[in-house]
């Protein structure tokens, strides 16, 4: 008789457990495109894993492509690292202001203008 | 109109002596620079450009804060810079505020100074990154070697860890082999429990609680004198320590409940917010913005674990691997402030008008986000593990695994001709011990005879008469089992919901002649369904029961029904 329950042995030989969350739209749309991501992470429980999972699945572009694009903006933007601001502009079909997450910024505050790095859905 | 004004205050020392000096300087605006009651020597060239961003390259990180800014300063006489050329001025605290003239202008950047260089009579002052105070590591204590609490000889310089949270089979380190204690983390820091302990992956049989003894030293003291139960331990969180019954078989891994902290500071924690301003806090700040953590811990406020265990990973890339983990990133505020923040498509909170734009580039969809959980701190190693083989890793020459034709396998003796014995069993007969779709059929026991209709599934009746409500253990159900030679016998009881009352206290045992077993004390009668029990017993007739008790004696008792099943019996 074996003293360890052989699933349990099997945690005992792995890192960590896993919980997984799909887009299944937005795989079927993108085909061979798509990307898999994965991180272990300190979570404790797998409930909260799979809720953090989906959580960040969402915000990956929830199945969907993403950009990184720099801006010309008046003012200081870096204090707004990590949150999400809403440009418009004439080009890149910003016309109808888009939010975006703002990634970094180049403060110049010389000419009071920034480069603002951002993540934005398309 | 007039240009900002920029004020810059450094604190840079005196090369001859190492204090510090308060060298001010100013830029833009008009002249003179008189403000906050100080002058202020003018010469800042222009204000400075701030430079900060996150990482993201399709993956969510925790920090990546890396902020950069370089001051010039060219003031009109050359013997100015010729004096501050005297000063040391790496690491030097720096405070650069930015703002129009009248009131004294907010701080924009504080931090320390990174370097400074001096050409064609101009300072260049580079400020380091404002999170440099979180890049460098935890300070751990380290054990001395001189036994006791300070561990063998041979632990001399090792790290005492830091545990905090959640952590999954921990591995536990011999502190005094004499003594078979072992240690888990920092003796001076308690620990809230120590769920779990096992032996090359077997769990303890038995577990004791030993409580804190006024000090640490007489917690070790005690601990060590402790008597721990066959085929377990004696536990002992508040020093992080446990004692095991005997040298292990191999090495003790544990589940434990990290660090509590002080109550003022909150005690136990568990959320990743929490647990960092633990560590933060633990390297001496700098401070989290008010509310920050509070706020943090309630937006993502699943239980994680951490440990400390080595002096090279800094603070920064811990709080980067935590944060990640459930999608907040942290940054510093401009005085110096830990902010954290969630990746998250929140609200807009501000809006622009884009002057230029440019693409950088394309990330592809993320359509599967895998992530682990419940992290093993101990990658054990099959050689690890005690008595273990995988039926599914066996295989027959044929190809055929060991697990498909296991003996309660259904079909498992398909095939064979009438009257092939299997041990003393006709192939035949086997088939008739094994349930459809595999396992044990009902009524079917191992090698031990057990009277005809003794093993039931059925209830017994109990009549109402059974139970007095006097205090005094009553029979439910009892028969006698024949073991036609020795071995286990494992029992499983139960009793049914219309007995006694299911409000007031019960007292549930098992009992194989004289030896009770599995008591379940104080519960109500639904609860009697957990009993189980196995005991060794030898040849020949050995009576098995179910008892019951209740302690009112005013109590009045319902008939019910009960039944106790011989499941198994083992040779």
């Amino acid at each position: 008789m074996s003293l360890v329950d052989p699933v349990f042995a099997q945690w005992l030989m792995a890192d960590c457990l896993w919980s997984v969350a799909t887009d299944d739209v937005g795989a079927a749309r993108w085909g061979d495109s798509v990307l898999t991501q994965e991180r272990k992470t300190t979570i404790a429980l797998k409930a909260d894993a799979e809720a953090e999972a989906a959580r960040q699945l969402a915000f990956m572009g929830a199945g969907g492509p993403m950009v990184i694009d720099v801006h010309l903006l008046v003012g200081r933007w870096e204090p707004y690292r990590g949150q999400v601001i809403t440009i418009t502009g004439n080009r890149l079909d910003y016309d109808a202001g888009i939010d975006v997450f703002v990634l970094g910024a180049e403060d110049a505050l010389a000419s009071g203008t920034s480069r603002v790095t951002v993540l934005r859905r398309l | 109109m007039a240009a900002p004004l920029i004020l810059v205050e450094v604190h840079p020392r005196r090369v001859a002596d190492g204090v510090a000096e308060t060298v001010r300087l100013a830029g833009g605006g008009s002249r003179p620079f008189h403000h906050d009651g100080q002058h202020w020597r003018a010469g800042i060239e222009a204000l400075p450009t701030i430079m900060a961003s996150i990482d993201y390259d399709g993956e969510i990180v925790g920090g990546g804060v890396a902020q950069a800014m370089t001051l010039s300063f060219a003031p009109s006489s050359h013997s100015i810079i010729d004096a501050l050329s005297g000063y040391f001025w790496a690491d030097a605290a720096i405070t650069v505020r930015i703002g129009p003239e009248g009131s004294l202008p907010p701080v924009v950047a504080s931090g320390k100074v990174l370097d400074v260089a001096i050409s064609e009579g101009k300072m260049a002052i580079a400020l380091a990154d404002p999170a440099v105070d979180l890049m460098k590591p935890l300070p751990l204590a380290k054990y001395a070697g001189t036994g006791g609490l300070e561990g063998p000889e041979e632990w001399e310089g090792l790290v005492k860890r830091r545990v905090w949270g959640r952590l999954f089979n921990l591995q536990a380190q011999p502190m005094d082999k004499a003594n078979n204690v072992f240690c888990l983390a920092d003796p001076m820091h308690r620990l809230l429990a120590i769920a779990a302990v096992r032996d090359r992956g077997a769990a303890a049989a038995e577990l004791t609680y030993l409580d804190w003894q006024g000090t640490v030293e007489a917690t070790l003291t005690a601990l060590q004198a402790a008597v721990a139960p066959a085929g377990g331990g004696v536990v002992c969180p508040s020093i992080a320590c446990l004692k095991w019954w005997t040298e292990p078989a191999g090495d003790l891994h544990c589940d434990v409940l990290g660090e509590v902290g002080p109550d003022d500071m909150g005690g136990y924690v568990e959320t990743t917010a929490d647990i960092a301003e633990r560590i933060v806090q633990a390297l001496g700040g700098p401070a989290f913005a008010p509310g920050v953590v509070a706020a943090s811990a309630a937006l993502r406020s699943a239980p994680m674990g951490w440990i400390v265990a080595d002096d090279t990973t800094t603070v920064a890339a811990m709080l980067d691997d935590m944060m990640a983990s459930v999608s907040l990133l942290w940054l510093l505020s401009a005085t110096g402030e830990i902010l954290i923040r969630p990746w998250a498509w929140g609200a807009s909170v501000a809006s622009a008008i884009s002057q230029d734009v440019t693409r950088q580039n394309m990330l592809r969809p993320v359509t599967t986000r895998r992530l682990g959980y419940q992290r093993n701190e101990t990658v054990m190693a099959r050689g690890d593990l005690a008595a273990i083989v995988l039926a599914s890793d066996v295989t027959y020459p044929d190809g055929t695994v060991v697990s498909d034709v296991q003996p309660a396998e259904a079909g498992a003796t398909a095939g064979a001709p009438a009257g092939t014995q299997v041990d003393t069993i006709a192939a035949e007969d086997v088939s008739a011990t094994i349930a459809p779709g595999g396992g044990v059929a009902a009524d079917q026991v191992g090698t031990a005879a057990i009277v005809a209709g003794s093993v039931t599934g059925a209830y017994h009746a109990v009549s109402s008469a059974a139970i007095a409500g006097d205090g005094s253990w009553r029979t439910l159900v009892s028969y006698p089992v024949e073991m036609a030679e020795a071995g286990d016998i494992l029992l499983w009881a139960d009793a049914s919901q219309t007995f006694g009352d299911g409000a007031r206290a019960w007292d549930y045992r098992i009992m194989v002649g004289s030896t009770a077993l599995n008591l379940v004390a104080g519960d109500v009668v639904q609860a009697a369904t957990a009993l189980s029990g196995r005991l060794a017993v030898g040849a020949g007739s050995v009576t098995v029961a179910l008892q019951a008790r209740a302690a009112d004696s005013t109590v009045a008792v319902a008939a019910g029904r009960a039944s106790l099943l011989a499941l198994r019996c083992y040779r």
